[in-house]
């Protein structure tokens, strides 16, 4: 069965076509991404494809994420792939969702009430989705949804303490994100130390060059995360601030006389590291300037390290304990000294890491980097989102009866 | 006697306490207020000094608590737009007080100083350098309690104490983070708003939910309003509600209200010990001792995973003394506002020096 998979980033749109025996056996025939889509600057978008060996890069104007769908199916039609299943990445399915589901009338209404909820992401993935309907009407598809893994958060951990009918109407609770990303290093981190998800205290952090959260994970379900309604709480990120007091929302409008829509994009684009460091939303390149002596690269790396340790720290307590810490995702997988950085003065919850171990982490190989006398293991696992979508297709599709989450 | 002025705009609230002999009242700001409080407390005698409350003492009051003299007026004044009407009011009221006791001490206590000396990787959001310029930034709050949280702790303690959870329990719970002394965390904010959930505020939620009620039509003051006083425990509950009550009512509603709190109580502590990079003491303080031992117990036996997780042991029981056997100490404190101000005013009148704004 061949299941083309579409995961869309904020400007970006990564595609893979699995061919999947089942779902232990899934291998990915065709892989790529297109690049910097709606993006306006002076780089270039691009869009890449990666089949049988092949590898091309099209230098290509994309002004959205429908266009540069069209232009992946195209190449799947001239390569003559025959797909059977399509499975599409939504970031947030509100409460309508606790679980992938196949595209019908009914759904569609349903991801479009879910558009506002994250103004960044739904709308351009529904695009993907209308488009990819339009050019294959008669292969089935669904979506699978980044809020679902969180479905499991319980009442008490996803509750603001707003008046019932305010957070009622508004629907206002913690969502969370990144939930593909969770199930996928949740499974792969288990089978790794071949211990059984249902015994595995765990939490997760998924560093991304963009979008970063913290998960409590326990006995492979959701408990607690560091997004909430939206993607800006929690950590320091690349532009988003995370967590702020709600009071400085309400402060800067009376105040400064800020529209809402301003201060979302202040907070969500002009913020984190972008805001601490003035310059640069990378921290790669505030790594870069911390030997420079730099105040503000030191202002913003430090923040950025506390605030992860925070959250640590907290699901550590809610949990009970923690037997495995999990580095994912970009910045997680690839930068040693974040997770140096991170891993110190963590003693106190019999976390140690092994500094040789961890500095050789960094090729894209899921490794234990944790000390031998460390009662936490530390983890790097790389994510793979289209897998974990895959995944869930062939659940829909009856061919595994292995649940996603 | 010593009399405690706590700006509560548009009333205020005073205490006079002369040894075990104490009066208080509520009333309203008008130039007689000093006429009426002497009067009202005329059988507890002559004013000997007067402390008065600065909730926000903004980025320049650093001491907890410092003489004040005409002089310090000036001072005082640049800290109103940090808290407008409660400063205002402060100020209103040590004018009138230097005038009306020449002969009697006086004294500034600032609930955000001893916070003045977080780290600026705490005190700082991740916010553009402009807005952080312009003083949007974290405070901290109930830094006297803190203080003397820590204080007592050294006081009691058996093996020495330098990582310390200072918790505040009450209708405005709030958790600090104590390194040697020092504050290095705290779970309130730019306002009390942020952190744990109160009585009315709605602690920590997502910052976007005020921009989309603004959206939606809401003015900012109602917003505010519904933040900071419509939310929390009687957000949750439809009703009016103390933390009490919330800790104490069987019913399945409060309940759940008493698990979302405890569960944010918990998450801070957690973040808190990981800021500290462990912990040596967790201390609660707290009015009204007796009616919070059970939270507390049920609080310090979630720690308690900590002893097999990590060989970190704290003690099951909640006790007044520390015991040395074991790596974490758990305490419990008797806390009473008014005498801890009693007892800082009473050891200042003896010093010299230490003027505010002199």
């Amino acid at each position: 069965m061949k299941v083309l998979v579409f995961n869309c980033g904020s400007s970006s749109l990564s595609y893979k076509i699995f061919d999947a025996l089942d779902s232990e056996h899934a291998e990915v025939i065709l892989s790529g991404k297109a690049h910097r889509v709606g993006v306006k600057s002076q780089e270039p978008s691009f869009l890449e494809f990666h089949f049988q060996g092949e590898e091309r890069r099209d230098v290509v104007l994309l002004e959205n994420h429908r266009q540069a769908a069209v232009l992946v199916l195209q190449f799947v039609k001239w390569k003559k792939i025959e797909i059977d299943l399509v499975g599409h990445r939504f970031v947030h399915g509100g409460s309508f969702f606790d679980g992938s589901a196949i595209l019908n009338e009914n759904t569609l209404k349903k991801l479009e009430a879910c558009l506002p909820l994250a103004p960044l992401h739904n709308p351009i993935s529904l695009s993907v989705i209308l488009e990819s309907l339009e050019s294959l009407p008669d292969i089935p598809q669904y979506a699978t949804f980044d809020s679902a893994f969180h479905s499991s958060i319980p009442t008490y951990a996803y509750t603001y303490a707003l008046p019932r009918p305010v957070a009622e109407k508004y629907g206002f609770r913690k969502y969370g994100f990144h939930g593909l990303s969770y199930a996928y290093v949740t499974r792969e981190a288990a089978r790794f130390l071949g211990i059984p998800l249902d015994r595995l205290k765990l939490v997760a952090c998924h560093l991304g060059t963009g979008g970063s959260s913290v998960a409590a994970i326990r006995n492979g379900r959701s408990i607690d995360t560091s997004m909430g309604y939206s993607p800006l709480p929690g950590l320091v990120m690349s532009t988003r601030s995370g967590d702020v007091d709600p009071m400085l929302s309400v402060y800067l409008m009376a105040t400064y006389g800020y529209h809402p829509d301003e201060l979302v994009e202040l907070f969500n684009g002009q913020s984190g590291l972008l805001g601490l460091s003035g310059y640069t939303s990378d921290i790669r390149d505030i790594i870069k300037r911390l030997s420079e002596g730099d105040e503000r690269a030191e202002l913003a790396f430090e923040m950025y390290v506390q605030r992860v340790k925070k959250y640590i720290g907290s699901y550590v307590l809610e949990l009970e304990g923690m037997d495995v810490l999990v580095f994912t995702d970009d910045i997680g997988v690839h930068n040693w000294l974040v997770r140096e950085k991170i891993c110190a003065d963590m003693e106190w919850c019999g976390l140690i890491l092994d500094q040789e171990l961890n500095h050789q982490a960094t090729d894209g190989t899921i490794a234990d980097v944790s000390a031998a006398q460390s009662r936490v293991r530390v983890l790097v696992v790389p994510t793979e989102e289209e897998r974990v979508i895959c995944l869930d297709g062939l659940r829909l599709s009856g061919m595994s009866d292995d649940s996603a989450n | 006697m010593i009399l405690l002025i706590d700006p509560r705009p548009p009333a205020l609230q005073w205490y006079g306490i002369d040894g075990d002999r104490c009066a208080d009242g509520q009333c309203e700001f008008s130039s007689q207020v000093c006429d009426h409080v002497t009067a009202a407390a005329s059988h507890l005698g002559t004013v000997e000094a007067i402390g008065y409350l600065l909730y926000h003492g903004g980025e320049t009051t650093t001491d907890s608590i410092s003489r004040l003299n005409r002089d310090s007026l000036a001072k005082l004044k640049e800290t109103i737009r940090f808290l407008p009407e409660h400063n205002t009011l402060t100020i209103q009221l040590v004018r009138q007080g230097l005038e009306a006791f020449p002969e009697a001490d006086h004294f500034l206590l600032c609930d955000t100083a001893f916070f003045t000396a977080l780290p600026a990787k705490t005190s700082h959001y991740a916010i553009p350098y402009p807005l952080r310029r312009e003083g949007l930034k974290r405070y901290g709050g109930n830094g006297l309690c803190h203080q003397w949280i820590w204080a007592q702790v050294q006081s009691r303690c058996q093996a020495p104490v330098d990582k310390l959870i200072s918790v505040y329990l009450g209708d405005n719970t709030d958790i600090a983070a104590i390194d040697r002394g020092k504050p290095r965390e705290t779970t309130i904010g730019f306002t009390g708003v942020e952190g744990v959930p109160s009585a009315t505020g709605c602690g920590d939620i997502d910052p976007t939910i005020p921009l989309y009620l603004k959206s939606s039509g809401m003015t900012f003051a109602e917003i505010s309003r519904l933040l900071s006083r419509e939310s929390g425990f009687t957000g949750l509950l439809g009703r009016k509600c103390s933390l009490h009550e919330v800790l104490e009512k069987e019913d399945h509603k409060t309940a759940e209200v008493r698990e979302i709190f405890c569960h944010s109580v918990i998450k801070h502590i957690g973040a808190l010990i990981a800021v500290l990079g462990g912990v040596d003491a967790i201390a609660f303080a707290c009015e009204d001792l007796d009616r919070y031992r059970g939270f507390m117990l049920n609080i310090s036996s979630r720690i308690g995973c900590l002893e097999m997780a990590c060989g970190i042991n704290p003690r099951r029981e909640v006790g007044d003394q520390g015991d040395a056997d074991v790596p974490v100490h758990m305490y419990s404190i008797p806390y009473d506002r008014k005498k801890m101000m009693v007892e800082m005013i009473r050891t200042h009148q003896h010093r010299g020096g230490d003027n505010m704004g002199g």
